[in-house]
C-alpha cells in the first residue's frame, strides 16, 4: 500500500491535503516535499482530510509536525478532518495534537471555516 | 506457529514486511486493531534497525521471525550489526508542546505503548529485538 496525496484549494489560501494510504518511514518524505512545496504558496489555512489514510507511523507524524510547526510559525493555521480511531490512538499516544483543530466530519469544518471567513471580513 | 524471512535493511522494503506480518495475522484471523499495533510496532522498529545500519553499515539484512500461539504474537528482528539496543533511547518529554520538542525517540515510545513487552539481548554477534503482543483470551465465546 503506498500513499496518494490529493492537493486541492478549498477557497483562497485554504489548502486541503487528502491522504490516503499508508504514511511510514517510506512514504513520508513524498508528503513533506509537497507540503514544503505549498508552504511558498503562503497558505492562511492548511487541512489534512484523513479519511483515506490506513496507517501512520511516527515518520508521518513527524512530518505532520513539521508542517504545523511551519504554518504556525507564519501565523496560519492546521486542520485536521476524519481521523480513523487507530490513526487518532498513534497520535493521541505522542500527545501530537494540541495545537491542531480536529473536525469529525466535512461539515463540522465548513461551519467552523465560515465563521473564520466571517471573522475575515469584519 | 512460526514464520521467518530476511530482509535487506532498507525502509524501502517496508511494503513487503507489511505483507509477510498480515498473511501470518490473517491466517489466524486475529483482531484488525491488534494487527494495526503490530504493524505500527514492526514499522518503527525495522526503521529504526535501518537507520541504525545506514551509519553503521555493518546489518546488512534484517531476519524476521514471527511466532503466534494462543497467548501472543512475538515478531523478534536479527541481525549482525555492532551491538545496538533500539530500547535504550529516553522516552520523549510529551509535556512540551509537539511542534517544540525534539523529533527523535518517538517511534521507540510508541512501540513500547502499544506492545505488551519488549526486550533485546545480543547473541552470537547478533542483534535481536523482540517485540511481543499478548492475545486476548479466546475461551470459545466470541464476546
Amino acid at each position: 500500500m503506498s500513499l496518494s496525496i490529493n492537493r486541492s484549494i478549498k477557497s483562497p489560501g485554504v489548502i486541503v491535503l487528502k491522504i490516503g494510504g499508508s504514511l511510514d518511514a517510506n512514504t513520508s518524505s513524498r508528503l513533506e516535499e509537497e507540503i514544503n512545496d505549498l508552504l511558498q504558496t503562503s497558505p492562511r489555512s492548511l487541512i489534512f482530510d484523513f479519511e483515506f489514510l490506513d496507517f501512520i507511523s511516527s515518520a508521518g507524524i513527524r512530518v505532520i509536525l513539521m508542517a504545523q510547526k511551519e504554518l504556525l510559525k507564519r501565523g496560519a493555521s492546521i486542520m485536521m478532518v476524519k481521523l480513523q480511531p487507530q490513526i487518532q490512538k498513534v497520535f493521541d499516544i505522542i500527545k501530537a495534537l494540541p495545537n491542531a483543530t480536529i473536525f469529525r466530519n466535512v461539515e463540522e469544518l465548513d461551519s467552523y471555516l465560515a465563521g473564520m471567513q466571517q471573522k475575515f471580513r469584519e | 506457529m512460526q514464520s521467518y524471512r530476511e530482509f535487506a535493511a532498507h525502509v524501502e522494503n517496508l511494503p513487503r514486511i507489511y505483507d509477510f506480518l498480515a498473511t501470518q495475522l490473517i491466517e489466524r484471523e486475529l483482531h484488525e486493531s491488534l494487527g494495526f499495533d503490530l504493524k505500527v510496532a514492526v514499522e518503527e522498529l525495522f526503521t529504526n534497525i535501518c537507520k541504525y545500519s545506514s551509519a553503521d553499515r555493518s546489518v546488512g539484512r534484517i531476519s524476521i521471525q514471527i511466532t503466534i500461539n494462543a497467548e501472543l504474537v512475538q515478531i523478534e528482528m536479527a541481525d549482525s550489526g555492532h551491538p545496538f539496543n533500539p530500547w535504550e533511547s529516553d522516552d520523549p518529554n510529551l509535556d512540551i508542546p509537539p511542534e517544540d520538542r525534539e523529533i527523535g525517540g518517538l517511534g521507540i515510545f510508541l512501540v513500547k505503548q502499544l506492545m505488551d513487552h519488549v526486550s533485546y539481548r545480543r547473541v552470537d554477534n547478533r542483534n535481536i529485538s523482540t517485540i511481543c503482543k499478548n492475545l486476548p483470551c479466546i475461551s470459545g465465546d466470541k464476546e
